[in-house]
């Protein structure tokens, strides 16, 4: 897994896995933060009882268009679940919310995929105020 | 779907909470200058109350919230309690906060002033000398810069100014070493201007901040009287703010929200992204058709025309309404006020069609006997209309240009909550309606354009484009703005939401725009600043009505007649705490309909 870098996403539209209504403050923020930073983001969540105040894609396949970068916020069993799915739909990069989140067999399996992963926050590249400092402390370039 | 402002103040409760905190810093400068140690006990204070408010705040709600509160608590401890021991002021922090703030339910639930929990503590295990402050003309500056919060709740602090300075003066000590050492501006200025334990009510708050300062001077000058009678007025401020939760009537208070984008000067700047024409052909002149008002009436039915303004009624009920009204004195009042900070629209198509316009309203004349034509605009530059229409220059506050709110200004009626203007005899049509009544009478075709406003807020920039109902708002925004991602539409920059990738333009949609998203921090924290229902047009009590909705107790908000909302969205644009009251405002309204 590489270190989470300034230019990790390189592509202008992103998978939000694991948007979530439960951690909406902070789904919402991430949402926010990237779209705020010209990232067409796919919010996605298989749950269909979940309730949000933005379009939340219940499946990949209701997607406009598959993005080639993803960022995971899920528990470390559903992270490989998701990963299987987005590994078959062609993904290239991934972005874990933590190390913690993601088991060392998914990683073998996104390396052998050929799938770029790191972990971290992305509100350190993508937030303002408390967050850029937190990237800064966490070394984020 | 939400709708909120798309711009927000950039104040918020942890500025004006760290504006106290320097204040307070400024109060201890005599006390450091005598004692340098004093400084590092109240760095030890300060950093102890912030580490236990996070921590309560992380088991509470579960995120880091602003502890600023908490370092003014541990501020206001240290400062009035100087010369304690150190480890006796520690417990005073933290019985201020457990007890006098968390107790309560955190942040702005509390009734009592923690501060003087936590001096009440201090006070009976150890005392507390007195006066508090040296005396010392080094108090000067914190004591003028405490005067600036009287802003927040003027009432209660002028009170107690008053009654500090009375019994001063009874008592022969009326000097200003004097009003520095006994604290009067501090008292008056900081403590006394908290709007969570202190009431807004204009009587009650001064005439017990009066008594409070009074009886703390008059006879024998103690700590414990000063600190007691601060908790007995908090506790008779909760009393009164209990019982005066009706609705408080049209606001009093005037809004300015500077305009966000710049009007067109270039006239023919507007964009037309339909493939109709917009000038008429010499046998749909309205000269030459010589209709009735039944005709008229008729065209107007069936061509559907709408309200443009935003609440897309139908126009042809509405004259009818007005018609049927039972009133001698009828009214023509034309709303081209364009109040929201986002639009542009209605100022460009008064300054291009003015004759247009005047034939709608010609046309409107023929189908109803108005004693009068009005127009109301913030702005008469370049306006070109006869004097057979009264032109009307309003007050530039927002929402000036809501229908009621306009009529009182106007037409100096009032119109209840319960009632219909048109009903009423008056009636409201926004500019564009008139254009589209003249359009769909001369071609006789049904309504399916309308101009409206696209903005960037990033790069303050807006263009008058003429679409047709239906296409996508996406493909309208890739027209004016290439390769934005965040779409935005409503009624106005004040009732925004997030456009859907397919959505396209209804009857109420005035505006399009891209921007980034308002910083709403969603704070649980209310500091009670009584923002939103100071600047409520209808008066009514948001931050309960927001409470009461977050709870889930919707049928409960009828009580505060949340159905008059009008959708302003100022209260949302206002709060200090960051949330987005209006849209819960909205839900009740829906909720208690």
């Amino acid at each position: 897994m590489n270190k989470l870098t300034k230019d990790f996403f390189n592509d202008s539209e992103v998978l939000f896995v694991g948007y979530s209504s439960r951690n909406g403050a902070y789904s919402k923020g991430v949402y926010q933060a990237f779209t705020n930073n010209n990232l067409k983001v796919y919010p996605y969540n298989t749950k269909e009882s979940a309730s949000y105040d933005i379009k939340v894609y219940k499946s990949l396949a209701a997607l406009p268009s598959m993005p080639k970068n993803a960022f995971i916020l899920l528990n470390k069993e559903n992270t490989a679940k998701a990963v299987k799915q987005l590994i078959e739909k062609g993904i290239q990069k991934i972005l874990f919310y933590s190390a913690k989140n993601v088991s060392q067999e998914t990683l073998e399996e996104c390396k052998k995929a050929g799938v770029e992963t790191a972990a971290g926050c992305p509100m350190m590249i993508y937030g303002t105020g408390f967050h850029k400092f937190h990237g800064l402390l966490a070394g984020v370039k | 779907m939400k709708t909120f402002p798309l711009i927000r103040v950039k104040w918020s409760n942890e500025h004006s909470m760290a504006a106290v905190l320097l204040v307070l810093v400024l109060y201890h400068l005599p006390q450091w200058l005598d004692k340098p140690s004093g400084i590092l006990s109240f760095l030890l204070l300060v950093a102890e109350g912030l580490l236990l408010d996070l921590s309560l705040n992380i088991l509470r709600y579960h995120r880091m919230w602003c502890c600023v509160s908490a370092a003014v608590t541990a501020a206001m401890i240290s400062v009035l309690s100087f010369g304690v021991p150190l480890g006796v002021r520690m417990l005073g922090v933290a019985i201020a906060l457990l007890v006098g703030k968390h107790l309560w339910g955190g942040t702005g639930k509390n009734i009592i002033n923690p501060a003087m929990i936590g001096l009440l503590f201090i006070l009976i295990v150890y005392g507390i000398p007195y006066p508090f402050f040296p005396a010392s003309f080094l108090l000067i500056p914190a004591a003028v810069l405490s005067l600036l919060f009287l802003k927040i709740r003027p009432f209660a602090g002028i009170g107690i100014i008053l009654g500090m300075m009375s019994a001063l003066l009874i008592n022969g000590d009326f000097t200003l070493l004097n009003l520095l050492s006994y604290g009067v501006f501090f008292w008056g200025g900081i403590v006394l201007t908290d709007p969570v334990t202190v009431t807004s009510h204009p009587v009650a708050g001064s005439a017990a901040g009066f008594l409070v300062g009074f009886a703390a001077l008059l006879y024998y000058p103690l700590s414990v009287s000063i600190i007691i009678g601060i908790l007995a007025l908090n506790l008779f401020s909760s009393a009164v703010e209990s019982i005066n939760d009706k609705n408080i009537g049209m606001q009093k208070s005037k809004l300015r929200i500077p305009k966000q984008v710049p009007y067109l000067q270039d006239q023919s700047q507007m964009v037309d992204l339909t493939d109709d024409r917009l000038e008429l052909s010499p046998e749909e002149e309205i000269d030459k058709l010589e209709l009735s008002a039944d005709e008229i009436l008729s065209r107007i039915k069936n061509n559907e025309v709408f309200g443009m303004g935003g609440a897309a009624f139908s126009t042809y009920q509405k004259l009818m309404t007005v018609l049927t009204a039972r009133e001698s004195q009828k009214y023509l009042l034309i709303n081209g006020v364009e109040c929201d900070p986002g639009l542009i629209h209605d100022y460009w198509l008064l300054r291009k069609y003015p004759n247009e316009i005047t034939k709608g309203i010609e046309l409107l004349c023929k189908c109803i006997n108005f004693s009068a034509v009005h127009l109301a605009v913030k702005d008469l530059d370049r306006l070109e209309f006869s004097n057979n229409i009264n032109t009307h220059k309003v007050l530039d506050y927002y929402p000036i240009g809501a229908e009621k709110i306009l009529i009182a200004n106007v037409l100096k009626k009032q119109i209840e909550y319960n009632q219909i203007p048109a009903a009423c005899g008056i009636l409201v049509l926004n500019v564009q309606t008139i254009y589209a009544i003249y359009q769909a009478v001369a071609r006789n075709k049904p309504v399916n354009t309308r101009f409206l406003t696209v903005a960037n807020l990033k790069t303050k920039s807006a263009k008058v484009v003429r679409v047709r109902l239906g296409m996508k708002l996406r493909e309208v925004m890739e027209a004016m703005y290439p390769g934005v991602i965040n779409v935005f539409a409503g009624g106005g920059l004040m009732q925004s939401y997030l456009a859907e990738e397919e959505a396209v333009v209804d009857k109420n949609i005035n505006f399009i725009a891209t921007s980034v998203f308002p910083n709403y921090k969603e704070s649980p924290q209310c500091s009670k600043c009584g923002n939103c229902v100071r600047n409520c047009p209808v008066g009514l009590k948001v931050n309960l009505i927001a409470d009461l909705v977050d709870q889930g107790k919707l049928s409960e908000t009828k009580k505060y007649f949340a159905f008059e909302c009008i959708s302003c969205g100022s209260c949302s644009y206002l709060c200090l705490a960051g949330r987005n009251l209006s849209d819960r405002v909205k839900t009740a309204k829906e909720a208690t309909k």
